[in-house]
């Protein structure tokens, strides 16, 4: 048996079955490696043109698309009919295009996106009332983390039909405080108040300039939206030392934030409501038995 | 009282023995530390409506501590000296003449604007534990629209045109400015931003505190030039450098100093 085997040897190398074999292994393992190798080098130049998620997706495609390129080439060397591969693959194609319609359409989307770029990893966004940080942007999805700490997948398709408030894109934010004074006081004395205590706090921005603006007459007060700046990462503290600020200085200038007042009318005869107050039937204690009006 | 070795100077030296502490009050913000074999407590509070202009020591520990921000720093063995050392802003200033002032084509003036100093807190001739502003000034935006310009510090000013008339004070640097005007337009100076991060913070022999001056150039036909005036300058008045600049020198940073600021507010209710 021993004595057989060089000579089998000799007969399948003779057939260059297992060299060609050995030729496609390394075809494949060396477009591997530089598939591997030019998508680091085109995810480096996206992260040096500031484009991180560009990159991640970049480095998918490059890698992918050349790993195709070794595998066909790798079949075509070992003698397997690339033209027949290809067009199994593309019935499979067909087959799974139909199958898998909602990835494709996120999968386009996802292009899209990076394309338009509304938002980058690491800012903050709003998608239809979820508000988060995005911790990444992939091919199908985009992951948020929500202020509740919550994890969020959005699909890219969505993203794409949705409105997005990109929260963080611009260094400075509006806080838009909403006001109400007594129908009573000096507008013209509110303003000056108000802008004083915005000229206090130095996180509300001297420029762009603080703008008072009265939105109209009220149900129960005349109603002022204050118009301040602040820096983004400020926003939140700001505006909630200048409510704080605000309702401290007018409780000392003795300006009053009306709460919504209730009349009661009876009908056609406005008068006074007739009020009896009755003690006795089914009550405790030792109340005397009489009635009073009112 | 407790034992305390505090040199009078806005900036002071402060030498305890363990288990002391002393503290003290410049501009706005009032400053105590305490000294224990192994560490260093800082406590602080900056007051919205103070601004003294001198250095005032404090003998006792507050009472009401819980409104002063604190932090602790851990020694083998705590150094005896604590140093509190003067350092310029960490942001540009934009600074606002209270009333603004028109150069007239062809003039030249030096104008004298005044600073609020840092303080930045070392222990003997180690490195920096801690910095704090002696005055909190406002936050503004200096920028043409509100996507892109730069967030800065507000300095109101009365824009001193001669340094006799300036009065300065313990928590401030006085920047020199000269203003050339070689443009055949009045040019008005309203905003004026300071790039306050790329200058050298120099005192005198009477503990003013200046930092290096600049030059600005106005033209017809090209943005208006800043350039930091020579070093030898500084040395030559008799000032001793005290502080180095916080970022290095970025040419396109400070030739918008004076660029065309378009009032927002019209345009962004």
């Amino acid at each position: 048996m021993t004595e057989l085997l060089p000579d089998d040897l000799r007969r399948i190398l003779a057939d260059g079955t297992v060299v060609s074999l050995i030729g496609s292994l390394i075809i494949l393992v060396v477009g591997l490696a530089i598939a591997r190798g030019l998508a680091a080098v085109a995810a480096r130049i996206l992260v040096a043109r500031d484009n991180e998620q560009a990159a991640l997706v970049a480095q998918k495609f490059v890698f992918y698309g050349l790993a195709v390129i070794a595998v066909l080439a790798a079949l075509d060397n070992a003698g397997i009919e690339v033209g027949v591969v290809l067009g199994a693959a593309g019935i499979l194609t067909v087959a799974l295009g139909f199958a898998s319609q909602t990835a494709a359409s996120n999968l386009i989307s996802g292009l899209f996106l990076l394309g338009e770029r509304p938002f980058t990893v690491g800012e903050v966004i709003d998608v239809g009332g979820t508000r988060g940080e995005v911790l990444s942007i992939d091919l199908l999805s985009v992951k948020l983390r929500t202020y509740d700490n919550l994890f969020v997948r959005i699909p890219n398709e969505t993203l794409i039909k949705t409105q997005i408030s990109n929260i963080t894109r611009f260094p400075i934010r509006r806080a838009d405080l909403k006001i109400g004074v007594a129908y009573k006081e000096d507008l013209a004395r509110v303003r000056d108040i108000l802008m004083d205590v915005a000229s206090g706090n130095p996180l509300c921005l001297e420029r762009p300039v603080p703008v008072v603006i009265l939105l109209g007459y009220g149900s129960s007060s005349i109603d002022i939206q204050f118009n301040v700046w602040a820096a983004k990462d400020n926003f939140l503290e700001m505006r909630n030392q200048m409510y704080e600020q605000i309702k401290a200085r007018f409780d000392a200038e003795g300006i009053e934030i009306p709460f919504p007042h209730v009349s009661l009318y009876a009908g056609s005869a406005t008068g006074p409501v007739p009020v009896a107050l009755t003690a006795g039937k089914g009550m405790a204690g030792n109340e005397p038995d009489d009635s009073e009006s009112v | 009282m407790t034992e305390q070795a505090l040199k009078f100077d806005p900036f002071p030296i402060v030498r305890l023995a363990s288990a002391r502490h002393a503290g003290f009050r410049i501009g706005a913000i009032s400053v105590y530390v305490r000294r224990q074999p192994r560490d260093w407590t800082v406590a602080w509070r900056l007051d919205r409506d103070v601004d003294l202009d001198q250095f005032e020591p404090a003998t006792e520990w507050p009472d009401d501590l819980e409104l002063f921000e604190t932090a602790r720093f851990g020694f083998a063995e705590s150094p005896p000296e604590l140093s509190m050392r003067p350092v310029l802003g960490d942001r540009s200033y934009v600074v606002e003449p209270e009333i603004p002032l028109s150069i007239p084509p062809g003039q030249a003036i030096d104008l004298y604007v005044g600073t609020a100093l840092w303080m930045a807190l070392h222990p003997d001739a180690g490195p920096e534990l801690l910095q704090l502003p002696t005055v909190r000034p406002s936050d503004t935006w200096f920028g043409e629209n509100t996507r892109s310009g730069e967030l800065c510090y507000v300095a109101r000013t009365k824009a001193r045109t001669g340094i006799e008339e300036f009065e300065p004070r313990a928590n401030r640097a006085i920047t020199p400015i000269t203003i050339d005007n070689l443009s055949t337009k009045p040019f008005t100076v309203d905003h004026l931003k300071i790039p306050i991060m790329l200058l050298e913070l120099y005192r005198d022999s009477e503990n003013r505190h200046w930092t290096r001056g600049l030059r600005a150039t106005v033209r017809d036909d090209r943005p208006t030039e800043i350039e930091l005036k020579p070093v030898a300058d500084a040395s030559d008045r008799g000032w001793s450098q005290v502080g180095t600049p916080r970022q290095a020198m970025d040419r396109n940073l400070i030739l918008r100093t004076f660029d065309a600021f378009t009032d927002l507010s019209a345009r962004l209710i």
